[in-house]
């Protein structure tokens, strides 16, 4: 299949991993792109994993992005709330509130190790277990434990628990 | 209990999920890197090249040392005996005092033909000839009072004839004229290139030794 088509086929599922992932919508598209050259230097041999691949790729791109440009990431903050090219004006007390929502995600997200942000967020994406097992280095029972414990976390600093929670 | 963990983990899970769609950044219109492609494929490409001329370099160099140049030809022999297998040998022999010559019959495998004589002989010529036809035929002429023997060899590219060191008996190899070239290698002298024009011509050579 051609780099295009793949682009075509995946760029959605990875942006949406990566912005989530990083917490930075700007980053999640140099990520998605970054992939795709990644792709086209060094493609992986097997193919037919090559969802598995791409995430796995995205994971570390986005891993070092985030080390390597934390004070750009603090700098260009006030960029993660944008909103919708054409949207309507918003409710300033709606925006408000959803801009306080997606900065807890984004925290609760954050304050998750690497590990299992990656292994959560792909579970997310609809991949197996054994397919994270693959992904991020690690057998797939671990995979169970992992998403159970960040559930746990995510649950106290996000109110999962509680009734009409969303 | 356990059912009830799961039951659990499955809420925060579907309440996690409800929450992360919300909370989602719109889709941007992301562009295909096609300039950042081109150029990492220009550059994986270019790597290759690079890699091979390295490849190549190290052979060359590593050819110029003995053990290794042998091991290089060896191994290109295996490579080509398993690219083309020879075809089964055909072998003629005669015999010392036998009274006869031996005589083999064979395809020829278009363009070049090579024919070894194993070593020089005392006395003895061999004949080449050229014909209209797509067979090749040697044989093994012995006169009154012929000494020693000599086999017959076809190999994938030509013959062999391995004669004894004392042996005395001519040769005769007829090939077709549509052989592009003929090199014959006496022992481990020069080797001489006929190049046949036609059908119809003859080349005689001396299998004695140069004094």
């Amino acid at each position: 299949m051609q780099l295009e088509e793949l682009f075509a086929r995946h760029k959605e599922e990875l942006y949406r991993y990566a912005a989530r992932f990083t917490g930075d919508p700007d980053l999640a598209e140099d990520v998605v792109q970054d992939a795709f050259v990644r792709l086209a230097e060094r493609p992986p041999a097997d193919d037919s994993q090559m969802r598995g691949w791409l995430f796995r790729v995205a994971t570390t791109i986005a891993l070092d992005a985030m080390r390597g440009a934390r004070r750009r990431l603090a700098l260009v903050r006030g960029r993660h709330d944008r909103l919708p090219m054409g949207d309507p004006p918003p409710d300033p007390a709606a925006a408000l509130e959803r801009a306080e929502e997606r900065r807890k995600v984004r925290e609760a997200l954050a304050a998750l190790g690497p590990r299992e942000r990656a292994v959560l967020l792909m579970r997310e994406e609809g991949f197996l277990h054994r397919e994270i097992a693959a992904a991020v280095g690690t057998t797939t029972q671990s995979v169970g434990t992992m998403i159970a414990r960040a559930l746990e976390k995510l649950a106290r600093q996000l109110d999962l628990d509680e009734e009409g929670a969303r | 209990m356990s059912q009830d963990r799961t039951d659990l983990a499955a809420a925060r899970s579907r309440r996690l999920s409800a929450l992360l769609q919300a909370t989602d950044p719109p889709m941007p219109p992301l562009a295909f890197p096609a300039e950042r492609v081109a150029l990492a494929v220009r550059r994986r490409a270019a790597w290759r090249w690079r890699a091979a001329a390295a490849v190549v370099l190290l052979a060359v160099a590593a050819f110029g040392v003995p053990p290794v140049r042998a091991w290089i030809v060896q191994a290109a022999r295996a490579l080509w005996s398993a690219a083309r297998p020879p075809k089964p040998a055909a072998v003629a022999s005669s015999t010392d005092g036998s009274g006869g010559g031996g005589a083999v019959t064979f395809s020829p495998a278009a363009g070049s033909f090579a024919l070894q004589v194993a070593r020089p002989q005392p006395a003895g010529t061999l004949t080449v000839e050229t014909a209209e036809r797509a067979t090749a035929s040697a044989a093994v002429i012995r006169g009154p009072g012929a000494r020693g023997g000599a086999e017959l060899v076809v190999l994938p590219y030509g013959l062999r004839i391995l004669n004894d060191s004392g042996a005395t008996a001519s040769y005769l190899v007829r090939v077709p004229a549509s052989l592009g070239r003929i090199s014959v290698a006496v022992g481990g002298g020069a080797v001489r290139v006929l190049v046949p024009s036609g059908p119809g011509q003859q080349w005689i050579l001396d299998l004695r030794a140069a004094p």
